[in-house]
């Protein structure tokens, strides 16, 4: 059989990069169902959640 | 990193590639569990591990930095140690021993692949650990109730750049072939982000401490923390020079001078604006501990090679010179110190490195590398400068600033075009006479005036050997060691005046899993001169059209331009926050 050059960096990849791309779409998930939920709550007229919770915390 | 590059022989193309790739995926469906458990569980306030965590790594560091600046920067500071021992150890095989075994077999890919994950997950951490709170002075929205630190987000921005790297150099592979050196764009992209994930550290410590509202536990903390994490700067920056440090470079010596000078101008100036008065000398002090510490663990404890190590401290004394006259005007510190670093700073290292690199400067780089160093220095100097003041709220206008940005960005850019353009001569050979004990005289078919470098160089096969030649005519030399000639060893004359560069091979292994044929050292023959990367870089592929090389090029020379722009992006958002906050605490410059 024809010796061939194994592509170490493929493994690597599926081992690290595809984790962090995982997390991050994960996280762009979560920001798309949350500018939907803001959408949906300004339609509906309902007071939009907000970070005030945050806001007083911070001060 | 010339082991990441490296790819494996003689394995077919069948069950041993598939178990790695198992192996591969269990791994990342670990790390995707785990990441995404403990994002979950702090988050929710269902599983707070990383909570608890934190505040651990704030009461160690004297509370003076909450649990969201204080685990990220102590996680990433781990880890780049870690990333960096591996870098190093993996070179030095790559260089000692070619290509691995399999994707797996290679102990230091570990080290790098924990190191390179591990900064990303320290971004990920500083990103989900803030709870309902806005943390810092400029934090960025995620949702309605979670908002996140800027510094975080660039750290996992330039963890996410560097794990980048793997998938994209795959692909360079498969369409280049293998490029046996560090300076592989993709290869770049690796060490690159590791070492660019400090200025997210600097940004996320700024925030930190903004935030902790003025809770220094001491300036002897405040101090070592900020130095260390420039120092870190300077170890991230000069990770590009590792061909030079290992005597093995593939591009023109005055490459060196210009990163070293860069390095030291955007590192120590920096740190002496930021961290205070002996801000530079500590920097440089951490650089040469922890840089060295990696060096005497790869060589000596290891068993591999030692890489040389940069002094950078008479640049680190030059900083704190200008900065008894200059301090109070940021910028011209910042030039005045650049210059001083291409002058003085290279007058030193070219001492410096007579005696510890394997191939020392020669008078034949002077000029050229003079003018290398100034372009370098005075860019990092400007660049230092606007990153410690960027840090500190104190940014210069937008209308002062950008231009000077671009035009840094644009002189660092046309160096490196210069220390990249080398020649082939056409009509020059090289006559050798090899003895049976692998010494050799060499004739070369014209002289070359004043050489850089002319030497025999050996690797890949169980070592390295460098013989900087013995000069015994106008253009005869002889060896003044026996050259390695059997087995895996690839053996070459190297020569290196101004802009030529170039090599004969004296001795090349077959390589099947290439095609490439054995080139035998017989007792006497004549050879032309040709190209390095012709003999250095045998497994690239020759017929890709140069187009695909640029296009490729492109690619990852935009995913860099994100990079530096969003690191420019968070460093300026903090400064305009910090400025605006009057409660932000101001460090003392």
């Amino acid at each position: 059989m024809t010796p061939v050059l194994a592509h170490h960096a493929a493994i690597e990849a599926i081992a690290l990069f595809i984790p962090a791309l995982a997390i991050i779409g994960v996280i762009a998930g979560a920001v798309i169902l949350d500018r939907r939920r803001a959408a949906d709550d300004e339609e509906e007229g309902a007071e939009p959640e907000t970070g005030q919770a945050a806001d007083r915390q911070q001060g | 990193m010339v082991g990441l590059i490296a790819e494996e022989v003689t394995k077919p193309a069948g069950g041993a590639a598939l178990d790695q790739v198992f192996i591969a995926s269990g791994a990342a469906l670990v790390l995707t569990l785990v990441l995404l458990v403990l994002g979950w569980g702090q988050r929710s306030g269902r599983l707070p591990l990383l909570g608890r965590a934190a505040e651990t790594a704030r009461r160690i560091g004297g509370d003076s930095l909450p649990g969201w600046a204080a685990l990220p920067s102590a996680t990433a500071l781990v880890s780049l140690v870690t990333a960096l021992l591996g870098m190093y150890w993996d070179i030095s095989l790559h260089i000692t021993h070619g290509r691995d075994e399999g994707p797996l077999a290679n102990i230091a890919h570990y080290p790098i692949l924990i190191g390179l994950f591990g900064i990303f997950a320290a971004g990920m951490i500083g990103l989900v650990l803030p709870v309902k709170e806005k943390p810092g002075p400029a934090p960025i929205k995620i949702t309605r109730t979670w908002y996140a630190p800027a510094g975080a987000i660039l750290v996992t921005g330039a963890g996410f750049y560097a794990l980048l790297g793997f998938p994209l150099d795959d692909v360079w592979h498969r369409i280049f072939g293998q490029d046996v050196t560090l300076w592989g764009p993709t290869h770049l992209m690796l060490i690159g982000g590791a070492g660019l994930s400090l200025v997210g550290l600097m940004v996320l410590e700024r925030e930190g401490r903004a935030a902790a509202g003025g809770a220094e536990a001491s300036r002897v903390v405040a101090f070592v923390r900020r130095g260390a994490v420039c120092g870190g700067l300077l170890i991230g920056l000069s990770v590009f020079q590792a061909e030079f440090d290992f005597g093995v470079p593939q591009f023109r010596l005055v490459n060196q001078p210009f990163m070293i000078a860069l390095a030291a101008g955007c590192a120590l100036v920096a740190a002496r604006l930021w961290v205070g008065r002996g801000g530079a000398v500590f920097a440089a002090l951490f650089y040469f501990l922890i840089r060295g510490g990696v060096s005497i663990a790869v060589g000596p404890v290891i068993g591999e090679l030692t890489p040389s190590v940069p002094m950078y401290l008479a640049e680190a004394l030059c900083v704190e010179v200008v900065a008894l006259l200059l301090i109070h005007r940021p910028l011209v510190f910042g030039l005045a110190s650049g210059a001083t670093i291409g002058t003085a700073g290279f007058a030193a290292e070219y001492a410096w490195t007579q005696v510890a690199f394997p191939l020392p400067w020669d008078q034949d780089i002077i000029i050229e590398g003079v003018a290398m160093a100034l372009a370098g220095g005075l860019t990092g100097g400007v660049l230092g400068a606007m990153l410690a003041l960027g840090i500190e709220g104190r940014m210069p206008k937008p209308t002062v600033a950008r231009p000077l940005f671009a035009a840094s960005l644009l002189v660092i850019a046309g160096a490196v075009a210069n220390g990249l353009v080398f020649s082939v001569p056409k009509d020059m050979s090289a006559t050798f006479a090899v003895s049976p004990d692998g010494n050799a005289t060499i004739e070369l078919s014209r002289p070359v005036s004043s050489a850089a470098w002319v030497d025999v160089t050996g690797w890949q096969g169980g070592g390295l050997h460098i013989d900087r030649l013995e000069k015994t005519g106008p253009a005869t030399y002889r060896t003044t060691e026996p050259m390695p000639l059997t087995g895996d060893w690839k053996t070459l004359l190297r020569v290196h005046d101004g802009r030529t560069l170039t090599a004969v091979p004296i001795y090349l292994p077959k390589d099947a899993a290439i095609g490439a044929e054995e080139l035998a050292a017989t007792p006497s023959f004549t050879r032309p001169f040709q190209g390095e990367k012709q003999i250095l870089q045998r497994e690239l592929k020759e017929d890709v059209p140069g187009w695909v090389w640029a296009a490729a090029s492109l690619i990852v020379l935009a995913c860099t331009l994100i990079l530096i722009l969003a690191l420019a992006w968070g460093v300026g958002r903090t400064s305009r926050a910090v400025a605006e906050r009057p409660e932000a605490v101001r460090s003392r410059v």
